[in-house]
């Protein structure tokens, strides 16, 4: 009876949504909805709802509609399946097109180092323009060339402004073809590509990252399938219970979003969240940007900066941060 | 109508805070602030996202046109909590001519998607928040997006500016308005990640 009402009241504010929102769909049933979780950190619960009912309702609404929507669409993506299927029938010819590439590019990389190493010399500039696989084969755009060969990116973590870039991570002038012309190396300054979606901009004295330039969407975006090698479940934890895989809907993490997939086509519907990349474990210190207090509204009645305790958001999680020391010090889930 | 639930909030917020002045190590004074910044950032949370909110605003036409090319229309109408730091449309005009259609081609999805998400902020950053940081922070404030770069925050009497990645600055225009995903605040200038 609650499920009907809810649905009712969904259906009611659907009305009003733009044609904007109409791509996003919601995870099926199954798993509850949490409205956050908070751990045992500070507890200041005054006892008010103020502002956090409100607004857990109109998030929690939110969702409701992001579902009533996306069971009304299962009609019209049934006409569409058609059209989606000529498109996986292209990409499977591209996906054959670029294994029959890469086994003649292995071959002949494999003849080329050993031609090097016999030579007793590694020559940088021969292999500026290949991007190998663990194997030697070249990976199809947007993959990592860690072992095992063309993995999704999204396993290292992103460098930020200020770090260090270690060179052992980024031994050559790895950037794709596309970007070599805007980016070259120089006297001061040099680039390297990481597989997250970022090209960093590197000081040659320190090796002191001074600049990111990030490819998100470069190989993920609506209307594009996914590359091969996202067959698993990968969501961040944080967000599992509320992008969880159906039969209609899959969820897949890459390039600091998560997308919303056709499971038959892996064509990407939806960028259903946008994370920063940034680095956030108990006992380390907070990145630099998180300057401002910004708690999503639900939030802002239980957990608020004091002396003692600072909180921040980001990445679907609420981080608790000594004021002097800006480590952090618990995570605590936000759900939305 | 907005004005009763307005109130209603108020009070609410002020009945939380005298009830929770009981926990002995709690600073009256922030929480008081906080609360404060809380209610005054808005009357009633508006049952449209963000999305919405910037695809009904005239000023911001071309943004949303920069957001729907980016593929990322469908994100900020969705449930995840954003900041949007919009450029308006005479902040388009200021680009070189031909280069706003030049951005929107097809080819350049890349580029776009990493200037509008320069735009983008995890959380809810309301108008009060960005003037708390700032003041603490002695006159600047760093705020993460989520194309990557950070940008920088600070404030001359009573005008916040903001500073993208390569040193392209805007104006802010602080919006008091709070949607069911966040906050949309106005800039007269498009910051530039790199």
């Amino acid at each position: 009876m609650k499920k009907f009402l809810m649905i009712a009241s969904a259906a009611a504010m659907a009305v009003t949504m733009p044609s904007l929102a109409s791509a996003d769909k919601g995870g099926g049933q199954g798993k509850g909805q949490g409205g956050g979780k908070p751990a045992q950190a500070q507890n200041a619960n005054g006892g008010g709802n103020g502002n956090g009912g409100g607004f857990k309702q109109a998030a929690k609404a939110q969702r409701q509609q992001e579902k009533a929507v996306g069971n009304g669409f299962k009609q019209a993506e049934k006409a569409q399946k058609q059209q989606f299927k000529a498109v996986e029938r292209s990409a499977k010819a591209q996906n054959k097109a670029v294994e029959r590439q890469n086994k003649a590019q292995a071959k002949q990389a494999q003849r080329a180092q050993q031609a090097r190493l016999d030579n007793g010399r590694w020559d940088d500039k021969s292999s500026r323009n290949q991007k190998f696989g663990a194997n030697g084969a070249a990976c199809p755009p947007g993959l990592a060339k860690k072992s095992p060969a063309c993995i999704p990116p999204g396993q290292a973590r992103k460098l930020a402004v200020g770090q260090q870039l270690q060179s052992n991570r980024f031994p050559q002038y790895n950037l794709p073809q596309d970007y070599r012309n805007l980016y070259a190396d120089n006297a001061n300054t040099y680039y390297r590509y990481d597989e997250n979606g970022y090209i960093y901009r590197v000081n040659r004295e320190n090796d002191l990252v001074t600049g990111l330039i990030p490819l998100l969407g470069g190989g993920f975006s609506v209307g594009q399938v996914l590359p091969a090698g996202y067959d698993v479940y990968n969501v961040p934890l944080q967000y599992r219970d509320t992008y969880f895989d159906t039969d209609n809907l899959y969820y897949r993490f890459g390039d600091n979003a998560i997308y919303q997939v056709d499971p038959q086509t892996r064509m990407i519907q939806n960028v259903v969240a946008l994370l920063t990349g940034d680095s956030f474990g108990i006992g380390q210190t907070l990145p630099a940007g998180y300057d401002m207090y910004n708690l999503p509204m639900q939030y802002r009645d239980q957990y608020y900066d004091t002396d003692q305790y600072n909180y921040r958001y980001a990445d679907g999680n609420i981080y608790q941060i000594d004021p002097q020391t800006q480590i952090i010090q618990s995570i605590i889930s936000a759900l939305i | 109508m907005s004005s009763i639930v307005g109130k209603a909030f108020l009070l609410a917020a002020s009945a939380a805070l005298a009830a929770g002045c009981q926990q002995g190590d709690k600073q009256g004074g922030e929480a008081g602030d906080q609360a404060q910044a809380n209610a005054s950032a808005q009357s009633a949370p508006q049952s449209g996202t963000i999305g919405q909110a910037l695809s009904q605003s005239a000023e911001h036409s071309n943004f949303v046109s920069a957001v729907k090319a980016a593929g990322l229309d469908g994100t900020l109408g969705g449930s995840q909590p954003y900041t949007v730091f919009a450029p308006n449309n005479a902040a388009f005009e200021k680009l070189p001519s031909g280069a706003a259609q030049n951005m929107m081609q097809p080819a350049q999805k890349g580029q776009l998607t990493s200037v509008v998400t320069h735009h983008i902020v995890p959380g809810v950053v309301t108008a009060q928040d960005l003037t708390r940081a700032i003041e603490r922070g002695g006159g600047k404030a760093q705020i993460a997006t989520v194309g990557g770069g950070n940008l920088t925050a600070t404030q001359n009497g009573g005008t916040i500016t903001l500073q993208g990645a390569n040193g392209s600055q805007a104006r802010v225009t602080p919006s008091d308005q709070a949607h069911s995903n966040g906050v949309v605040h106005t800039l007269d200038t498009i910051l530039m990640p790199s």
